[in-house]
């Protein structure tokens, strides 16, 4: 197996779990409607809930340094349960890729260009993730930070922009409905953006950093994303109020009420540019993870290869995963959560533990010495 | 390298050669829609839709000041019409049955006639909401009568009336927000539990030889139906409660003269008193600020004492603008004031209790008034000219 070279700076590292998150803002469809006003609160509640499982992360890229998410289900679950456990994995980031594009592809067939089929868009824009996959993860990383700052100008601009439309009595009555709707909408913002963050478990051993000052960065990335996806949500609640719950991308609607001084109107085209960029990082990076993950669970010794094939496999399994955007909404809402749930949560968590009883950290130099006398 | 110096090289000629190939749409090939107007139909289910189209040659290629007669040739917008069971339906027909494609994006104005209006528009609102080419910070006015009549009136000043009304709701809109009304407020206002929504109404002011639109008062919406209508004085009133009145005037004439006075500022806070949860009163409290912008009259008077009587008669002159509209909302049951999502948001407690009731509660509003007038400034003179010289 092929040694990866620590190419991430630690800054370039945080920032990437930033601009992640960040990306998953433009999905605030899928829990808005049910926590309707709430939803900003519930984004706050969602990052405390899921410190847990973050300190699950932090603990196994500590007790494994230098391995990835497939390295560490070898070392703890066994050669087979390990790899078993790595293919479903690799569905997962496979299936993470191709909603990610779907989303795209619908919001740009959807809101830009009516007409063009959505395999073209979504072809398009694989082929542009694949090559910057192809150059590698610092290309790809190494935007993050800009991703961000770019991001972040935009947010503060267009709050600026819609100050004057912003009723901050929109928020309330804070908390004030069933406990479901929030547990509901919780589970669904520390699902679907939060433990996403599981796949920087496969780039770990690429960024160079000591593993005691992982919590450092890796946080402080996750406290700055959730605190720009709360304010995005708050952003459109302030100024959509109840009508938050009937679009299907709020953030675009909301940019449609920007007009400053008549000057400046229509500001929707900078979500569409965001939302663009956003994707583009987020793609990337999953369809970056799926590669690794491809490659290292079939032992190649070089990702590259399996670029193209793959994103034809993506392409179509985004076109097939669902029938309709409704359909897509419905799992967003109803099953994903549970679903993802096991991989983002349980399956880290049960590592941690068995590798806890197996005491394996420590014994982790027999195993690698054992594995290369089988090999 | 060299494989992707050419992947390079084709990508640069695809961007290209490939702009928008779907999705391309020249300014020949659209018709682009200025003006939405819906009407009730003899078919109690049916609507008619028309559009109002602006002919980009026509503008273009005319000079200013001539003016289009009629439906002729030279006229810059031409109309169209449809009649079908929804909204949708009908614009599909009238995208089919036309050379070019319609393009709604530049819709500046959705016109309901009153007749569809009282029988309800929550549906077709929901069309034009629902629709990705539409806008939600289109106006929508009601229309006293025939919508399609308001569409088809040429205004003197405007080569597209469209554009012309789209233009008179954002004038009226500067005295109070209340007085425009776009897709997205009128509909948040729908959303909310019980209150009523306004839209402005458009009427035709039949003049001798022209023909003339204005908007005067308020369409009272229940749900999606219109049950009533506020008047001019009315809707100011409405305003006025809602401390949301600004650069506009108000008349007060008394026997001593009479005096204009501009309104610089309002302000209006709201208190509920929920009495054990009975019965409901509320106390709005309303700070007006004003100009003097024209005394008549008033011979004979000191300033103090004018400007005492001037701050008296303002505040009864606003306490019967607003008790005017208030009690045609209560006799209407229809909250516009939006007091019931007030009490939703900042007494949650107390509306849980009065929400099964409020039908029953909001007519029976007591609503006092505590208003408080300032006169800031009196212009660049103070009393008025006295013109027939002291009289001793």
């Amino acid at each position: 197996m092929k040694t990866q070279k620590a190419s991430i700076t630690p800054l370039q590292f945080m920032f990437s779990i930033t601009c992640f998150l960040r990306s998953s803002s433009l999905l605030s469809s899928f829990f808005a409607p049910i926590s309707k006003t709430d939803s900003w609160l519930v984004v706050l509640i969602a990052s405390v809930v899921c410190l847990p499982f973050l300190w699950a992360f932090i603990m196994l890229m500590k007790a494994f340094p230098g391995k990835n998410l497939i390295e560490i289900n070898d070392a703890v679950f066994g050669r087979i349960a390990g790899k078993i456990i790595s293919a479903i994995y690799l569905w997962f980031f496979l299936t993470l890729t191709s909603l990610n594009l779907r989303d795209l592809g619908g919001f740009v067939g959807k809101s830009i260009m009516l007409k063009t089929p959505q395999i073209v868009i979504i072809t398009v824009f694989i082929l542009l993730c694949a090559w910057a996959v192809s150059l590698g993860l610092d290309i790809v990383t190494r935007y993050s930070v800009v991703f961000v700052i770019l991001s972040s100008i935009i947010l503060v601009v267009t709050i600026a922009a819609t100050s004057n439309h912003m009723r901050l009595s929109n928020f309330l009555p804070i908390l004030r409905q069933p406990m479901k709707n929030i547990i509901q909408s919780t589970n669904i913002v520390s699902t679907i953006p939060f433990g996403e963050l599981v796949i920087f478990l496969m780039i770990m051993p690429q960024v160079n950093i000591k593993p005691k000052k992982l919590g450092r960065y890796f946080l402080p990335g996750f406290f700055l994303g959730a605190f720009l996806i709360t304010l995005v949500v708050a952003r459109d609640i302030a100024i959509l109020g109840n009508t938050i719950t009937i679009f299907a991308q709020p953030s675009f609607e909301t940019l449609r009420m920007v007009s400053f001084f008549e000057v400046l109107t229509h500001m929707e085209i900078l979500f569409a540019i965001l939302l663009i960029i956003l994707f583009f990082f987020k793609i990337s990076l999953l369809f970056y993870v799926s590669m690794l993950a491809m490659s290292y669970l079939f032992r190649l010794d070089s990702y590259k290869p399996l670029i193209l094939p793959s994103a034809a496999i993506i392409v179509v399994y985004s076109l097939i995963i669902f029938k309709s955007k409704t359909k897509h909404l419905e799992v967003g809402r109803e099953t994903a959560p549970f679903m993802w749930f096991i991989f983002e949560f349980l399956l880290p968590l049960l590592t941690l533990i068995i590798a806890y009883i197996r005491k394996l950290p420590q014994k982790e130099k027999d195993a690698r010495s054992k594995e290369a006398a089988s090999a | 390298m060299k494989l992707s110096r050419l992947l390079l090289c084709i990508i640069i000629i695809m961007v290209f050669l490939c702009t928008g190939c779907y999705d391309i749409r020249e300014l020949e090939s659209i018709a682009i829609v200025t003006g939405i107007a819906v009407d009730s139909t003899q078919h109690p289910n049916m609507i008619k839709f028309s559009v109002q189209i602006a002919k980009a040659e026509a503008i273009a290629g005319k000079g200013g000041g001539e003016k289009g007669g009629g439906s002729g040739q030279n006229s810059p917008v031409m109309m169209m019409d449809a009649t079908a069971y929804d909204l949708e339906d009908a614009l599909h027909s009238l995208r089919h049955d036309n050379s070019r494609e319609l393009f709604l994006h530049h819709n500046q104005v959705v016109i309901f006639g009153k007749a569809l209006a009282k029988q309800g528009i929550g549906s077709y609102l929901d069309a034009l909401l629902r629709g990705h080419e539409s806008r939600l910070e289109v106006p929508f006015v009601v229309a006293d009568g025939d919508a399609k009549e308001i569409l088809e009136t040429e205004l003197e000043l405007e080569k597209i009336s469209a554009v012309g009304i789209q233009r008179m709701i954002r004038h009226k809109a500067e005295i109070s927000k209340l007085f425009g009304t776009n897709m997205l407020l009128f509909a948040a206002k729908m959303m909310e539990n019980t209150a009523s929504s306004v839209a402005p109404i458009i009427k035709v002011m039949d003049e001798e030889k022209t023909k003339r639109l204005s908007l005067t008062g308020l369409a009272v919406f229940k749900d999606d139906k219109m049950v009533g209508e506020l008047n001019e004085p009315q809707s100011r009133g409405f305003a006025w409660l809602m401390g949301k009145i600004k650069a506009s005037t108000i008349t007060i004439d008394t026997k001593k003269g009479k005096a204009e006075l501009e309104i610089i500022s309002s302000s209006s806070k709201i208190k509920p008193n929920f009495n054990d949860g009975q019965k409901l009163d509320i106390k709005a409290e309303i700070e007006g600020f004003f100009d003097i912008t024209e005394l008549r009259g008033y011979e004979n008077i000191e300033m103090e004492e004018l400007l005492d009587l001037l701050v008296r008669m303002t505040k009864q002159e606003i306490q019967k603008l607003i008790m005017s509209c208030f009690k045609t909302c209560q006799n209407l049951n229809t909250d516009i004031f939006s007091f019931g999502e007030y009490i939703r948001r900042h007494h949650p407690n107390q509306w849980e209790k009065l929400r099964p009731r409020w039908d029953d509660i909001f007519p029976a509003i007591n609503l006092s008034l505590e208003i408080d007038v300032t006169i800031e400034d009196t212009g660049k003179i103070s009393l008025p000219p006295n013109l027939k010289g002291e009289k001793a």
